[in-house]
C-alpha cells in the first residue's frame, strides 16, 4: 500500500467515524442495556475492525456493516456475561427483554416522551427493529442484513410494534 | 371481501418499502378499503411520532482516548489477518509444565546488577518439529535414553529421570556453546548446538505422553500437532488450577520441578464489565462472575516500548504484599512490540506520550503479528521461594478457555499487546519452613535452572518464547527478577500499585479466602496514587466502582 493510498483510507475511516459514530453508540448502548462503557468497547472494536477490511468490499454497504458488526460484538459480550451469571440471575436479569435496567428507565421517565416511553414496553426485536428504521433510517434490505432477519420478518415486526404502539397511544388518549 | 387492514403491507406502503410495480396493484385494492386507510393514516401518524421523538434521543460519544486509537489503527493501514474477537492478550496459565524445558545454557549478569536484563537466545524448538520422521528418530533415541536412565532410579519417578538425564546431558554440552557467546548490552546471547535442539524436541513429546497417557497419538501425527494436548495435559496435572474445579487457587509449593507457571494467550475482560454492571445496579457481583485476571487485564499499564530487535519487554515489580505481609507480591507486565507507525511517531518528541498510552491499551495489537507460537513461563528459585499463588484464574469451566485457545494462531501476538498478571510468593528464607520439602533430588534439579551466582539473588526467571512471524526459529527472552531491599509496597511504583488494587478488588468480590487482610479501604489507598493525575477514564471509573462497592458493603 503506497502511502497516499494508506492516507486516503485514513481519511475515508475518518469519515467513517465523524459520520457513524453517534448513531452507532447509541444502537450499541440500547442493545447493551445501558451500558455505556461496554458499547463504547464494542464501537471501538468495531472501527478498529473496520480498518482491517478491504475499502471497496464495505463501501456500498458501510452502515449495515458497522452495525451488523457491532451488535455481533455486544451480543457476544453479552452472551459471555451470561455465561457466567449463576442461574436463579440469568432468569432475573433476562426478563424484561431488551429494555434499560429499571434504575435507567426511572431515571428517564420524565424527559421520555409517551410513545418512546410505550416503545421501551415492547419486545426486544421490534424495538430494534423501530430503532434501526425510523432512528438510522435504514431499509428493510438494510435492516435485513443487520439483524440477519428476513426482510418479510422485518416488515412484519415493524407493522405489529406500530400498531401496538397506535393502539396504545389511543388507550392513553381516551 | 374482508378489510387489509391487519396486512403488514400497509405499513410496508406506508414507509414506502413497496417495490413500484407491487404499489399500483396494492394502491387498486386500498381504493375500496377505508378501514385500511384508516389504518394507514394511523400507521403514518405513528411512524412520524416515532421519527420525531426518536431523533430528538441523545447522542453519546466516544472516549478522545477510544477516538485518537481509532484514528492510529486507520493510519497503520490494513492488516494481514483481520481478529478483533478474541482479545488476544497473553494469558497466563499456571501448569505443570514439561519436565524437558528445564535446559538452561545462559549466562546471565553478575548478582550485584539489580535490573533485570532480557537475555536473548534461539530456545529450544520443543513442539515445533515440522517433519514426521525427524520426530520419530528422535523420540527412539529418547526411550533409549530413558530407559537406561531409569533402570538404574525408581520407575515412580519417570519425569524426574528425565529431567536429570537431561540436566547432564546439557551440561557435558556447555563448554561448547559457550565459545559461542557475544555480549550484548551487558546480557549475553548465545546459540544453542543442534544437538540440544533435538534433545529438547524429544524431551517435550514424552512429556506429552506422559502428561496425557497419549504416547502413541502424539508418535502417529506429530506434525498435526497443536497446543491443546499440552495444556490440557498440563492442566490436568495442576490439579485446582484447571480442570473443572470450582475451588480456590491455591499455593504451589516449588518444591516440585515440574511446576512453573505458562502465561498463554486471550485474556478477555468480559468478566470487568459485568461486575461493572452489577455494583451500577446497586449489587455486588456473585462470586462466580469475577474472573480477577480480566479485571486486572482490562486496565492499561505503563510498561517500557521494547529495544533493540527483541518484539517483548518484560517489567517485573515487587514488594511486601499489602494484604498479607507474610507475602511478596510479584507483578509481571508482558509487553509487545508497536508497530512501525508507532516507531515512526515516536520521532516526534510531542507524540510521545500519546504513542505510549494508545498503544498500550489492552485492546491494543490488532495490527500486524509481531510473535507467534508465544508462550511464557515462570521459573522460581526454590532458594527464595516456598511456593507462589497465581492470582486469578480461578472458577474455570472445564478448560474449554484454553482448548479455544489452541486454534493454529491463538498464540499469535500483535503488535502492541499487554499482558499484566500479579504472583504471591511465600518467601522460603521466612515462611518457607512452614512447607514440606522433603524431595530433596527435585529440588536439586529446580536448582539448575538457576546457575550458581544466580542462585543468590534472582527470585524467579521469567521465559518468553516465540518464534517471528515468518519464521520457524523459537526464541527465547529470558528475564531474571533479582531479589531487592526495599520491599515497602507503599514507595512502590505507583502502577504497581494501581494493578494490585484491582487485584485485592477482585479477591475481595469473590471473597478469595487467600484476600488476607484485604479490604476496600486498602483498595482504595492502593487505587489512588495510581489514578490521580493520570486522565485514565477507566482508572478514575474504578475508584467510583471501589466506593459503590463500598456503600453497598461497609465492611468488606
Amino acid at each position: 500500500m503506497t502511502e497516499q493510498d494508506r492516507n486516503r483510507s485514513a481519511q475515508w475511516i475518518r469519515d467513517a467515524l465523524a459520520q457513524h459514530e453517534g448513531p452507532l453508540l447509541r444502537y450499541a448502548t440500547r442493545l447493551a442495556s445501558g451500558d455505556l462503557e461496554r458499547a463504547r468497547d464494542a464501537v471501538q472494536d468495531t472501527f478498529v475492525r473496520l480498518c482491517e477490511q478491504p475499502r471497496s468490499k464495505i463501501e456500498d454497504y458501510l452502515a449495515p456493516w458497522l452495525f451488523r458488526v457491532c451488535r455481533n460484538r455486544v451480543l457476544e459480550l453479552r452472551r459471555k456475561e451470561e455465561r457466567m451469571k449463576p442461574l436463579e440471575e440469568k432468569h432475573v436479569n433476562t426478563h424484561p427483554a431488551d429494555g434499560a435496567s429499571p434504575a435507567a428507565t426511572a431515571e428517564r421517565k420524565d424527559s421520555l416522551s409517551i410513545i418512546l416511553r410505550l416503545l421501551g414496553g415492547l419486545p426486544g426485536n421490534q424495538q430494534e427493529v423501530v430503532r434501526l428504521k425510523f432512528q438510522n433510517e435504514m431499509s428493510y434490505k438494510q435492516i435485513s442484513r443487520v439483524t440477519g432477519l428476513s426482510v418479510t420478518n422485518v416488515g412484519f415486526l415493524l407493522h405489529t410494534a406500530i400498531r401496538k404502539l397506535r393502539a396504545e397511544m389511543h388507550q392513553l388518549e381516551a | 371481501m374482508t378489510s387489509m387492514k391487519d396486512d403488514p403491507r400497509l405499513t410496508t406502503y406506508v414507509l414506502g418499502e413497496m417495490e413500484p410495480e407491487d404499489s399500483k396493484a396494492f394502491e387498486r385494492e386500498l381504493a375500496n378499503d377505508p378501514d385500511a386507510q384508516k389504518e394507514m393514516e394511523d400507521i403514518r401518524v405513528t411512524a412520524e411520532a416515532l421519527q420525531q421523538d426518536l431523533a430528538a434521543e441523545s447522542v453519546p460519544e466516544l472516549t478522545m482516548e477510544q477516538r485518537e486509537m481509532i484514528q492510529r489503527y486507520a493510519l497503520a493501514g490494513r492488516v494481514r489477518k483481520p481478529r478483533v474477537w478474541r482479545r488476544s492478550l497473553l494469558r497466563f496459565i499456571p501448569i505443570a509444565a514439561a519436565a524437558g524445558f528445564a535446559i538452561f545454557l545462559v549466562l546471565r549478569e553478575p548478582p550485584s546488577t539489580p535490573r533485570p536484563v532480557p537475555v536473548l537466545r534461539p530456545a529450544l524448538p520443543e513442539a515445533r518439529m515440522r517433519s514426521s520422521q525427524k520426530r520419530k528418530s528422535v523420540l527412539k533415541d529418547v526411550v533409549k535414553m530413558q530407559s537406561a536412565e531409569q533402570s538404574g532410579e525408581e520407575s515412580a519417578k519417570p519425569l524426574l529421570a528425565a529431567q536429570g538425564s537431561t540436566a547432564r546431558a546439557m551440561k557435558s554440552l556447555k563448554p561448547a556453546s559457550v565459545d559461542e557467546v557475544h555480549g550484548a548490552r551487558g546480557a549475553k546471547v548465545q546459540q544453542v548446538t543442534r544437538k540440544a535442539f533435538a534433545m529438547a524436541s524429544a524431551q517435550s513429546v514424552r512429556h506429552d505422553a506422559v502428561g496425557k497417557g497419549r504416547r502413541e497419538k502424539t508418535r502417529r501425527a506429530p506434525e498435526k500437532r497443536t497446543p491443546q494436548p499440552m495444556l490440557v495435559a498440563s492442566m490436568d496435572r495442576a490439579g485446582g488450577e484447571g480442570g473443572d474445579q470450582m475451588g480456590e487457587e491455591s499455593f504451589v509449593p516449588v518444591s516440585d520441578p515440574t511446576m512453573r507457571s505458562i502465561f498463554s494467550i486471550d485474556v478477555d475482560t468480559a468478566s470487568y464489565a459485568l461486575v461493572r454492571t452489577q455494583l451500577r445496579n446497586g449489587k455486588l457481583p456473585s462470586s462466580e462472575a469475577v474472573h480477577i485476571e480480566e479485571l486486572i487485564n482490562y486496565f492499561s499499564y505503563s510498561y517500557p516500548e521494547p529495544r533493540g530487535d527483541v518484539p517483548f519487554s518484560v517489567t517485573m515489580d515487587q514488594a511486601v504484599c499489602p494484604w498479607d505481609p507474610k507475602l511478596r507480591l510479584v507483578r509481571i507486565g508482558v509487553r509487545g512490540r508497536a508497530a512501525d507507525y508507532d516507531r515512526r511517531g515516536m520521532a516526534n518528541p510531542d507524540s510521545k506520550q500519546v504513542v505510549r498510552e494508545t498503544v498500550a491499551e489492552p485492546l491494543g495489537g490488532i495490527l500486524k503479528t509481531i510473535a507467534k507460537d508465544v508462550d511464557i513461563q515462570v521459573v522460581f528459585n526454590p532458594r527464595h521461594v516456598a511456593a507462589y499463588r497465581l492470582v486469578g484464574y480461578a472458577n474455570r469451566t472445564l478448560g474449554r478457555r484454553y482448548l479455544n485457545t489452541g486454534s493454529k494462531d491463538a498464540r499469535e501476538v500483535r503488535a502492541g499487546h499487554t499482558v499484566t498478571a500479579f504472583y504471591e510468593i511465600l518467601p522460603a528464607v521466612e515462611g518457607g519452613e512452614l512447607l514440606a520439602r522433603e524431595d530433596a533430588a527435585a529440588l536439586q534439579v529446580q536448582e539448575k535452572t538457576f546457575d550458581k551466582a544466580a542462585l543468590a539473588s534472582e527470585v524467579l526467571i521469567v521465559r518468553l518464547r516465540y518464534s517471528e512471524p515468518g519464521g520457524n526459529t523459537s526464541m527465547v527472552i529470558e528475564t531474571p527478577l533479582h531479589k531487592q531491599d526495599d520491599e515497602d509496597w507503599h514507595r512502590a511504583d505507583s502502577d504497581f500499585q494501581f494493578g494490585a488494587a484491582v487485584a485485592a478488588f477482585g479477591m475481595i468480590l469473590r471473597g478469595t479466602e487467600q484476600r488476607g487482610q484485604a479490604t476496600l479501604a486498602l483498595v482504595e489507598e492502593l487505587a489512588l496514587p495510581g489514578t490521580v493525575g493520570r486522565k485514565d477514564a477507566r482508572r478514575t471509573e474504578f475508584l467510583d466502582l471501589v466506593r459503590k462497592a463500598r456503600a453497598i458493603d461497609p465492611r468488606r
